[in-house]
């Protein structure tokens, strides 16, 4: 048992396992393109009713245009798994190799030569942000705000009012297609918790965070000064997303591994090159 | 010995990826579990209906609302809001769109069930629509940016079908449950002549929409057949240009696929998007360059009257090969109202793209636009 | 004529293709100062191009801005890319991205998709990112894939040329690593641009977001192949240049539209 359990292992963290799979997920992405090409409406319902109830209707009634997307989870689940193994096996015979040495040095050197293996960590924790997103995200669809009428949040006792629409209409003359139309939206919300209540501002790629919930701009009313009166709304995207912190702090992780393998390329490698 | 590993690799990988389909197959055998209310799980573009159980279905609107269909007897599901559930079969409606008002009549419940609409008697060609706002069984709720909430609650209606997310909020405190019939990206053909089945489940009428379906569908096979081989291809616009902005049905547009089903050429088909999307002038006008036929949005009523008075009301577009040498069409008033006649709008707009196909087809839903008005004719 | 940015653009395309022939001359003294000034007055074109470009939608982001901004890109790395040696492989590298760059030209005017709208939210610095990282990082790996290509007749004589084609592989390798940096940051500003707008890091509505994985997929392979012994130093240099051109290839399709006369 032990046997098989380290040939597995090894079978796990192989590099050849890495190319493999690195080649095969990018002929599965170029089919992916293909297949998701002028067929959107078939993938965005993944983004708010979650991974496995999709797979269960939209994924599995359309397999000639959803087979890449199965075959993309299951490869890079075998990604995740040889990055784990991989780089753990390395980082272990790299701390076994530098237990001699001392001081800042040293560690700065030990720091260096990790850079790669917390990148590879970082895709890890990305991916499994990502999955937890995808599995275990609560979200509001077709929330919509207008003056007046409070949206209650599930599970909360918080309420968002829209207190006030407050666009910017383009009024110069370089766009013309512009011109009148909202060129900035930004709307005033009261967010109120049952015993607080404070105001916030929303705006297309600035969402509010109230009660463990995520607002996000989806679209708003009026959107011109001419053609068709609109009554005033702001269309949300509310959502509660357990892997947001994940993927974040993984992104993190990897641009910290990535600052230091360029560090560690100018000041060492290209030095050792000259 | 290091060379045999990676075929280890590769072999499980392989065998990994053969599997796959074997896995996915499980779900596809289930589409068709409950023959006599359609399949399980169908997509209509945009919108979706899931079957659940014989006393659930749960359907997806053009906004991603998720609304839960139950027998009128049966008790509110616990996990769902008032304002989220639908008795079936629905008895009264209010409605917005022209097309959602078609599609009732193509179920056959537009008489029995409409209570409401957002545009004045004066505006319908609907001999039913207009009978029964006569006769005060079907109510004027006022214009769509302006509704008439107390109005709106006398009417009773048990669902309204809109375009206007903004409704949706007041309609949650009134408990009246309502459907986003819009979405962001544009209807394409098999949408178009499916939405009648994302309605059927709220009246109960799969029956009807399995006819109407069948109906369009022959319509397209004669189109087809009959234009076949054709040549030469016409090349087809369809929008307008309101003073600088260019709006365009895009390829993915069920008149853009039609164009290219009916052996023609649509000029915008590799143009993606939602319906009535707008792209840049310089655009248009390429595109207008070498042009056979061009369809207006504008109508009559509209000043889309004859080619002249439509280069008069856009001089951008006056240069364009339809308006020079080409056909230019504008839609006839009862056009937008008459979705139900899907099958004869198809088989009208293939008998304008390829007249030899159709020897002595009158036109009913649109009109080739003369290259003058009939009066300045006169006097010259 | 009025001076559009397609008639610029056609300007930069006749000046980079004025320099890839100067750059094909065989000898040094035919080659003269001319390939550098054609270079540098069709960066200054396509510049004007851009700018153009980007005054008809700031400050929102313009819509499939890499088909003329990808050229630009390369054309700045050029000098960069082989330096300022006259070696026979740093001089095929320069060639080859000249051809590159009127190939690029060539396909951005024969095949335009410049009749898109920008969107509002659009409107944010991190979409303004996502687009110009991915553009280096894009043109780092067309430097990679050069070099790659430089090094390809070098395996005729396999024995002798050993050498410098190790030293292309390294060139290769560097600006492969150089461009995966760039591009995994245009990743990143991607997916913080889509949770701030859309709420989600992947937003389904651009099928492009698979081809730029793709790109990133395959260029992490490039760099763990020396870690193989698998690989040969041959089949590292066909899969980055070959595989590389297929792969950019692929990344720049959604870029472009259908077909229209240049002329």
């Amino acid at each position: 048992m032990h046997r098989i359990l380290l040939l597995f292992w090894r079978f796990l963290g192989s590099i050849n396992l890495t190319i493999g799979l690195c080649l095969l997920l990018t002929a599965d992405l170029v089919w992916g393109y293909f297949s998701l090409n002028r067929r959107t409406p078939l993938f965005t319902p993944l983004n708010d009713m979650g991974l496995i109830p999709w797979m269960q209707t939209y994924g599995s009634h359309n397999l000639a245009a959803t087979g890449w997307f199965f075959l993309l989870l299951i490869l890079l689940a075998l990604l995740a798994g040889n990055t784990f193994v991989c780089t753990t096996n390395r980082i272990v015979q790299l701390l076994a190799a530098g237990d001699g040495g001392k001081g800042a040095a040293h560690r700065k050197r030990l720091a260096l030569k990790l850079a790669p293996h917390i990148m590879h960590y970082g895709l890890i924790v990305i991916l499994a942000g990502y999955l937890a997103s995808y599995l275990c995200t609560q979200v509001l669809t077709g929330r919509t705000l207008v003056p007046g009428v409070p949206l209650s949040l599930p599970g909360t006792s918080g309420q968002v009012t829209l207190l006030a629409f407050e666009p910017e209409y383009y009024r110069g003359e370089r766009l013309a297609f512009w011109r009148n139309e909202v060129i900035a939206a930004q709307a005033r919300l009261l967010l109120d918790d049952g015993i607080t209540q404070q105001e916030a501002l929303l705006s297309c790629t600035r969402p509010v965070r109230f009660q463990g919930y995520s607002l996000h701009l989806r679209d708003f009313a009026p959107k011109s000064l001419r053609g068709m009166k609109m009554k005033t709304r702001v269309d949300l995207y509310v959502r509660k997303d357990p892997g947001v912190g994940l993927y974040l702090a993984g992104i993190a992780l990897f641009t910290l591994g990535l600052a230091l393998y360029i560090y560690e390329w100018i000041t060492h490698r290209e030095a050792t090159t000259e | 010995m290091n060379r045999s590993k990676p075929h280890h690799v590769l072999g499980t990988l392989f065998l990994l990826l053969a599997l796959l389909p074997l896995a996915a197959c499980d779900r596809s055998d289930r589409a068709d579990v409950d023959g006599a209310t359609g399949p399980a799980f169908l997509q209509v573009g945009e919108f979706a209906i899931n079957r659940i159980s014989p006393e659930r279905t749960e359907v997806r609107d053009g906004a991603g609302r998720i609304l839960v269909l139950i027998p009128r007897e049966a008790p509110i599901p616990a996990d769902c809001a008032p304002s989220q559930v639908i008795r079936v079969p629905v008895r009264r409606v209010a409605a917005y769109g022209y097309f959602d008002i078609a599609v009732l009549r193509a179920l056959g419940v537009l008489e029995q069930t409409l209570v409401g609409v957002t545009a004045p008697a004066k505006r319908w060609h609907l001999p039913e629509i207009k009978q029964g706002m006569e006769s005060g069984r079907i109510v004027f709720l006022g214009d769509a940016a302006s509704i008439d909430y107390e109005r709106l609650k006398q009417s009773r209606p048990e669902l309204v079908l809109t375009w206007d997310p903004s409704v949706i909020p007041l309609l949650d405190e009134l408990h009246i449950p309502a459907v986003v019939t819009t979405t962001p990206t544009a209807m394409c053909l098999n949408t178009r002549m499916r939405f009648v089945q994302f309605l059927a489940p709220f009246f109960l009428k799969e029956r009807e929409a399995a006819a109407y379906f069948a109906r369009i569908e022959a319509a397209l096979d004669d189109i087809r057949a009959r234009t076949a081989g054709l040549h030469p291809q016409p090349k087809v616009m369809w929008g307008d240009i309101y003073e600088k902005r260019v709006m365009v049905e895009p390829g993915n547009a069920w008149v853009g696929e039609l164009v290219g089903l009916a052996q023609s050429d649509y000029q915008f088909k590799d143009v993606f998007g939602t319906a009535c999307i707008e792209i840049t002038l310089e655009r248009f006008l390429y595109s207008g360059r070498d042009a056979d036929i061009f369809f207006t949005y504008r109508t009559g009523e509209m000043g889309a009257t004859s080619k002249e008075a439509l280069a008069k009301l856009n001089p951008l577009i006056k240069d364009i090969a339809p308006l020079k040498r080409g056909k230019v069409y504008a839609p006839l008033p009862h056009y937008n109202q008459s979705a139900d006649r899907l099958d004869e709008i198809l088989t009208e707009i293939s008998a304008i793209l390829h007249p030899e196909a159709y020897p002595g087809y009158r036109l009913h839903y649109f009109v080739e636009l003369p290259e003058t008005e009939p009066a300045a004719k006169e006097r010259s | 004529m009025a001076i559009t940015t397609h008639s610029l653009f056609l300007l930069a395309g006749a000046l980079y293709g004025l320099a890839l022939l100067t750059a094909l001359a065989p000898d040094r003294r035919g080659r003269g100062p001319w390939a550098g000034m054609f270079l540098a007055s069709g960066l200054a074109v396509n510049l004007a191009v851009v700018a153009w470009r980007y005054h008809q939608a700031w400050p929102m982001l313009p819509m499939h801005l890499g088909a003329v901004a990808l050229p630009f890109c390369l054309g700045l790395l050029v000098p960069f890319a082989a330096g300022k040696a006259e070696t026979y492989m740093a001089l095929t590298v320069r060639r080859i991205l000249l051809a590159q760059i009127v190939l690029l030209v060539g396909a951005a005017l024969c095949f335009p998709k410049d009749f898109y709208l920008p969107f509002l939210k659009s409107r944010t610095l991190l979409a303004h990112g996502f687009l110009w990282f991915g553009l280096a990082g894009k043109g780092c790996f067309a430097v990679s894939a050069a070099w790659a290509l430089a090094a390809l007749p070098l395996f005729r004589h396999a024995i002798d040329n050993r050498q410098a084609a190790v030293a292309a592989m390294h060139r290769c390798q560097r600006w492969a690593a150089l461009g995966f940096a760039l591009w995994t940051l245009s990743m990143f500003a991607g997916e913080l641009w889509s949770y701030l707008g859309w709420g989600t890091p992947v937003v389904w509505e651009d099928p492009a977001l698979t081809l730029t994985m793709a790109a990133w997929f395959f260029y992490a392979g490039l760099l763990h192949l020396h870690l193989t012994r698998l690989w040969s130093l041959k089949s590292r240099v066909l899969y980055a240049s070959l595989g590389g051109l297929v792969l950019l290839s692929l990344t720049c399709v959604p870029d472009f539209g259908p077909f229209r006369a240049p002329f």
